[in-house]
């Protein structure tokens, strides 16, 4: 029997492998994509509590369906920032941008 | 529902998404990556969602990790350096904490789903969240003019 | 459509009218700028003569006799219009559930008389201007000041609410500031204008302190109010006597009365036109005005005697330093010093449509004698009396209109002062002797004085002057008191011969001498005393007694024809250049009996010894403060910056512990 718990449980443990990918990750691109791995585990939870809970509007589908719209969209500028910083910068390594260094 | 499809996705996603964020190798990760986006389109047609299990695998299991491999090679990425052991802690820290937030997650006991069938989704979508359906749109198109003013190549 | 209902246009027109001069003036061709202010003043001064029209036919009417014979019950021939005091009212700053302060225009015949005044004489100092600034520098920045100036001033006379008077009151402090050094490239001008700056602020301070004061007691600031028994019940005599002595001081500042005269005579720095304007349409005007409007306070708290005392100090203190001087500007200041004292010795002697007769009247014949100097300064390029040559000659309307505002000054009949100086005196008479005694010796002088004045100017020849020739008639380098009495730059021409004016000047001198004469017949018997029976109010206790007057008024002229007399017997028979005071004497008069000099060294020295403790005060525990947080900040950040370690991976982290804290903190 799988119950709300169930997903709810994955979910945070997606969440917890993304915020370990975020903060152990110096490839920005592999940053990138444990913030995309955060995000997914964001939209599970919101799909399984509304697939329980919501069984008339599916407010929690729809949400995640924008979910996935504006991680596409965050993507696809992060993407296009990180190019200019290996292009001034040659590397996209965190190491390499700490200019905001105190 | 089958428990053990359930605990069958559960592993490989669990799985799949720890290589994603620990291979040093960046190419293995982002298919990794790709994967683990894959089982979760699994989950959501366990979930009754096969519309957006649809999506899920059109969008981020395949045109994301795509645009992922196309950075990865555009910048030369190979591998991501070994993290620091700092990094480690506080990595293992902040993972640490955001299961705290799942804590409530064990006293769930529903079992029944209800599923959404991709013309309820749909009839949703454009009905009571059409507005944020077209701010959508717009941010896709502003996303779109945004990536494309800041990759493009600089004269000089 | 009433003069009335159209009086707030009297001082909205030249205020518009400095917007306009002060924003598109620089474009406009020639004297225009001149002549679109006078023609603004015209209106202005139409409206106001309009305004006392109406006033002189809705007014009560007295029978003068009876009062002053003290049958003041059966005085009143008809009662007024019963909306007589008019009043306009306008509650621009309405607060929801307060009384807010309204803008009121309160039209008495106090009101619409000086309002005239100050229209009429401001409306011919414009025209005079616009001959005598021509060429000037800023010349249509001149004319936009002089706007403002007549504008505050009118504002001032026209305010039924004391709030509002202290507003117009502090813009013609303003103006004054402006106008007497606007030639600002002149030291001395610089230096005038913050001493008459600054005086009168210090003076200001009274009138601020006293009008608070008087809000908290009866919860308003109007006009009307005041006057009435209800009010004047809440207020303790003792409290109104502070009140009242409190805006007094800033009538003293502001009207040049003794100790605060100081500012007076430097304030000659600024163009002639403005020290016309300060010495009769407005400034020196308004403090005479505010503390008359002040006066049921100073009855109902008895200090009305303080009022009579540094009135008459003045008037005897200013007339007798006025021959010492050689400069035709200042000894007309002193002699503006000294009326004032009159108008004040006047109010305090119970004599207050006296007082209000003796302004009006002042304000013609000093406007008059004011652009007098200043057509002959133009004329004969020199303001030294000693060094005009034969003036009466070369500048026969210059010589017989300031003939005739100086026998108006001197108090001779028929002419303005003698009615209105006279009445003036006859109330100090009934009510304190040595007042009287003190004020028919200023009388002398101010004749003795004027005389010197016109003999030197106008009938002798050019002479060597002797204050150039003394070098300590000059301030000495340390002193830096202002201007001493030395000649103005630049020196007179050899060989000079002097001119007339031009036309708008000649015709403002005319207009002016008619109207100071035609003034002075209102006031007189001649006209039953039409001027003071429209400026009566039932409560006044206004005691001329009648029989007295034909001997007082004797009395008065022969104490000023003795002092013609003597200047006459001086310098028109004898050699005007013969030292017939003492040295010492002569010295004394020079300097101002040193008043000056003592608020530069005692008085200054005294403000300045706090200083040192606070100079320390502020060195070691401001500064020390202030070097203190930013001590505090410079280590504080030594440690807080390595937070900022630049590594994003830290940033994040600390977002997490952001929620986190939210999480724990409720936020669920």
């Amino acid at each position: 029997m799988v119950t709300l718990g169930h997903f709810l449980l994955l979910s945070g443990l997606l969440m917890a492998i993304g915020l370990y990918g975020v903060l152990t990750r110096r490839n920005l691109i592999a940053v990138l994509m444990s913030v995309e791995i955060l995000l997914n585990a964001a939209a599970l939870a919101f799909v399984s509590v509304a697939a329980y809970r919501d069984p008339h509007l599916f407010a929690g589908q729809i949400f995640a369906l924008f979910i996935i719209v504006v991680a596409a969209a965050e993507l696809s500028i992060g993407f296009a920032i990180l190019l200019n910083v290996y292009r001034s910068h040659g590397v996209v390594e965190s190491d390499a941008i700490s200019e905001m260094r105190g | 529902m089958s428990l053990t499809a359930f605990y069958a996705l559960a592993a490989f996603i669990l799985l799949f998404a720890l290589l994603a964020v620990t291979t040093a190798n960046m190419v293995r990760a982002a298919l990794s990556l790709a994967v683990t986006f894959f089982l979760i389109a699994g989950l959501y047609v366990l979930l009754g969602s096969p519309a957006l299990a649809a999506i899920q695998f059109m969008v981020n299991a395949s045109a994301i990790p795509i645009m992922t491999l196309f950075i990865i090679m555009m910048t030369q990425s190979r591998n991501s350096p070994a993290p620091k052991s700092w990094q480690i802690a506080l990595g293992a820290l902040a993972a640490a904490a955001a299961l705290v937030f799942f804590r409530v997650a064990v006293d769930h006991g529903d079992s029944s789903v209800a599923s959404a069938s991709p013309a309820v989704l749909g009839e949703g979508l454009l009905r009571a969240a059409l507005l944020p359906f077209e701010v959508a749109s717009v941010l896709l198109l502003l996303a779109m003019v945004g990536a494309i003013v800041l990759a493009r190549r600089r004269a000089g | 459509m009433s003069y009335v209902e159209l009086s707030y246009w009297i001082p909205l027109l030249p205020a518009l009218g400095f917007a306009v001069l002060i924003l598109f003036g620089r474009s406009l061709p020639g004297r225009l700028a001149g002549w679109l202010a006078t023609g603004v003043m015209a209106v202005s001064a139409v409206l106001a003569l309009g305004l006392l029209r109406d006033v002189a036919l809705a007014a009560p009417h007295w029978d003068l006799a009876a009062i002053f014979s003290g049958q003041s019950e059966s005085a009143l021939l008809a009662p007024g219009s019963p909306d007589f005091p008019f009043r306009l009212e306008w509650n621009w700053l309405a607060i929801k559930g307060q009384a807010g302060i309204p803008l009121v225009i309160y039209v008495d015949a106090l009101a619409a008389i000086v309002t005239a005044m100050v229209a009429l004489a401001s409306l011919f100092i414009h025209m005079f201007s616009i001959g005598y600034m021509w060429g000037e520098e800023r010349y249509h920045t001149f004319f936009a000041f002089l706007q403002l100036f007549s504008a505050a001033m009118l504002a001032f006379v026209l305010a039924g609410n004391f709030f509002h008077s202290l507003l117009a009151w502090e813009v013609m402090g303003l103006m004054s500031y402006l106008l007497i050094g606007f030639l600002y490239k002149k030291k001395t001008a610089q230096q005038a204008q913050k001493k008459a700056f600054i005086t009168t602020k210090l003076a200001d301070l009274g009138f601020m302190i006293g009008l608070f004061w008087l809000y908290l007691l009866i919860g308003n600031f109007d006009l009307a109010d005041l006057a009435s028994e209800h009010t004047l019940a809440l207020i303790p005599a003792g409290t109104a006597a502070v009140i009242g002595l409190l805006v007094f001081v800033a009538s003293v500042g502001k009207s040049a009365q003794f100790p605060l005269h100081v500012w007076l005579l430097d304030a000659m720095e600024g163009p002639t036109p403005v020290s016309a304007m300060i010495h009769a349409a407005t400034m020196v005007s308004a403090g005479v005005y505010l503390t008359a409007r002040f006066y049921p306070l100073l009855i109902h708290g008895h200090a009305l005697m303080v009022v009579a005392w540094v009135g008459a100090i003045t008037a005897l203190f200013a007339a007798v330093i006025a021959p010492a001087f050689a400069d035709v500007k200042k000894i007309l200041a002193w002699s503006t010093v000294s009326q004032l004292g009159y108008m004040f010795l006047g109010l305090g002697v119970f004599g207050w449509a006296a007082a209000m007769f003796h302004l009006v009247a002042h304000a013609f014949f000093k406007a008059l004698l004011f652009l007098g100097s200043g057509s002959m300064i133009h004329g004969a390029k020199t303001q030294d009396i000693f060094e005009m040559n034969r003036l009466k000659k070369y500048m026969p309307w210059t010589y017989l209109t300031f003939l005739v505002g100086s026998l108006a000054l001197m108090g001779i009949p028929p002419f303005a002062g003698f009615w209105s100086k006279d009445l003036v005196l006859h109330a100090a008479e009934e009510h304190a002797p040595i007042l009287w005694l003190m004020g028919l010796t200023a009388a002398f002088f101010t004749a003795f004085y004027t005389t010197r004045l016109i003999v030197i100017a106008f009938h002798k020849p050019a002479m060597p002057s002797p204050w150039k020739a003394a070098a300590w008639t000059k301030g000495a380098p340390w002193l830096n008191l202002g201007p001493a009495d030395a000649p103005p730059d630049p020196e007179p021409p050899q060989g000079h011969h002097p001119h007339e004016s031009g036309f708008e000047m000649v015709t403002a001198l005319v207009s002016l001498a008619i109207l100071s004469i035609v003034v002075g017949l209102w006031g007189s018997p001649w006209a039953d005393y039409g001027l003071l029976k429209l400026l009566y109010w039932g409560d006044a206790p206004e005691i001329l007694p009648v029989g007295k007057l034909l001997s007082g008024y004797v009395i008065g002229t022969l104490v000023a024809l003795s002092g013609i007399g003597l200047a006459w017997y001086w310098y028109a028979a004898g050699d005007p250049l013969k030292q017939r005071a003492p040295l010492w004497l002569t010295r004394a008069l020079q300097r101002r009996l040193y008043i000056d000099e003592f608020y530069y060294k005692v008085v200054a020295a005294l403000g300045q010894s706090p200083t040192y403790v606070l100079a320390f005060f502020d060195r070691w525990v401001i500064d020390g403060l202030v070097d203190l947080s930013g001590w505090l900040a410079l280590v504080a950040s030594s440690f807080l910056r390595y937070l900022q370690s630049g590594r994003f991976a830290v940033y994040a982290f600390y977002m997490l512990l952001g929620v986190l804290a939210l999480y724990l903190g409720g936020i669920r």
